[in-house]
């Protein structure tokens, strides 16, 4: 068979009289709209056009978009591969740079190419769906606030604490998360624990807020008050750090205890010093006020 | 930002389905997802990764978006696993909805009833129209995407190359 220009497969693909196949001019060559949905559910297209005297044929890009969208684009992923696997035995190409694949006609070529191209691409489009593999989660942990939750839950005395509990400062009214009271050397204290989460809002608010609270509290006359800090770090993001910074390096300025939940040493000293003082008050040693 | 509630689109038989849109109604903030560097990778052109987190929940979702060879159709998909929450084809054709309404060009994006709740995997699907110019870029699809779902962009670093 003689090489075939562009208006020749145009009007072969035209002649086969192929139910639901309609055309669309672009550029120097025509786009082919096949009957068969893509993976969006789009009619899958063809570009035929040419290049250097070539007639070449190009998927649009729908292909690498497939791949892209299903998370199967590495090289060592199943799609990937299986594309790979079956563009080699059609002499098809992968264009990397542009995200295509493409299909140079040789002279020899016939329609035939043009409908084996169009089936790699509905193959592909059935197919590689159904790798479509979850990307791994990432392990968040919960957050900090429910972890205090857990661990105070697992000290049995949930009910000697007061969750949301409100202090008063000079200017405004301050939420914590916890509140208790013990008696120590003969007085009665307040014990207020606060949490910043630097792991998933914006850090330096987290701890502008803490500091804040501090620095508002600390005016307000009362000797009984003890105001404590449980921060933990975003994996050691440069903003986290810097916040945790603001924190730990406050402690005597603004008057409270800081602990460093992520870190194991920080974390068992505050757990220690919780489970001690709630002990008392649940032996009756301490009144709960 | 805000949401875009689809249930207007959908036959009185229909209904969106309850369990995502109480998703997409949430405050959600985006940032870019790190992407292997190891071997080739087969991208579309302007192929950008976003990591989605719903801060009232902490579940994470993860929007793709692409752009096609030539015609230049942009394609952007919002996804928890395996289920597709949103599609939005920018720069498209029309759209036939199932209940026989027609979607004009360009832009419109499927979402999932009960019904037709699969998107893509060559189905058909509901889809709403969103305004917008023809020739829209890549970074304007993706902002009135966000748009419609409450997606907050402000901590994305969209590539340079992408503009």
């Amino acid at each position: 068979m003689s090489y075939m220009d562009i208006e020749e497969i145009y009007l072969k693909i035209l002649s086969d009289k192929t139910r639901g196949m309609s055309f669309q001019e672009a550029g120097d060559g025509l786009i082919v709209k096949l009957p068969f949905s893509n993976f969006m559910g789009e009619p899958i297209e063809v570009y035929i056009g040419s290049d250097k005297g070539h007639i070449i044929l190009e998927d649009l890009g729908q292909t690498a978009g497939c791949l892209f969208s299903t998370n199967q684009y590495t090289e060592t992923a199943e799609g990937h591969r299986l594309l790979k696997n079956i563009v080699n035995t059609h002499r098809v190409t992968m264009d990397y740079n542009r995200g295509v694949l493409r299909k140079e006609l040789t002279e020899e070529s016939n329609i035939a190419e043009f409908y084996d191209f169009a089936k790699i691409l509905v193959a592909v489009n059935a197919v590689v769906p159904e790798f479509r593999h979850p990307r791994k989660a990432l392990r968040r942990r919960p957050r900090l606030a429910s972890r205090l939750v857990k661990d105070v839950e697992q000290l049995k005395l949930p009910m000697l604490v007061q969750k949301h509990a409100e202090i008063q400062g000079r200017k405004a009214t301050w939420i914590v998360e916890f509140k208790y009271s013990i008696v120590g050397n003969g007085a009665a204290s307040d014990i207020f624990v606060s949490c910043a989460d630097l792991s998933l809002k914006k850090p330096i608010d987290e701890a502008a807020y803490v500091l804040a609270m501090a620095m508002d509290i600390q005016d307000i006359p009362s000797d009984n008050k003890q105001l404590r800090v449980v921060y933990n770090l975003n994996g050691g993001s440069p903003e986290s750090l810097q916040a945790s910074e603001l924190i730990s390096e406050n402690q005597e300025r603004f008057r409270y205890s800081a602990f460093n939940y992520s870190d194991i040493n920080d974390r068992n000293r505050w757990t220690d010093i919780t489970r001690q003082e709630l002990a008392l008050i649940s032996e009756g040693r301490a009144p709960l006020l | 930002m805000g949401y875009y509630d689809p249930s207007s689109w959908i036959a009185s038989d229909d209904s969106i389905v309850v369990s995502i849109e109480a998703k997409l109604i949430l405050k959600k903030s985006a940032w870019s997802a790190g992407r292997t560097t190891r071997g080739k990778s087969f991208l579309p052109k302007n192929s950008l990764e976003l990591q989605v987190l719903i801060e009232d929940t902490g579940e994470e979702l993860r929007l793709v978006e692409w752009q096609g060879d030539r015609q230049g159709k942009i394609y952007i998909d919002l996804n928890q696993n395996v289920d597709v929450y949103r599609s939005g084809h920018f720069r498209c054709s029309y759209h036939q909805n199932p209940n026989g309404c027609a979607i004009p060009p360009p832009h419109h994006i499927h979402f999932p009833t009960i019904k037709y709740r699969k998107l893509g995997y060559g189905q058909t699907s509901y889809a709403h129209p969103i305004m917008g110019d023809q020739d829209c870029n890549y970074i304007l699809a993706l902002q009135s995407f966000c748009d419609q779902i409450n997606i907050f962009l402000d901590k994305v670093n969209i590539p340079l190359w992408s503009w």
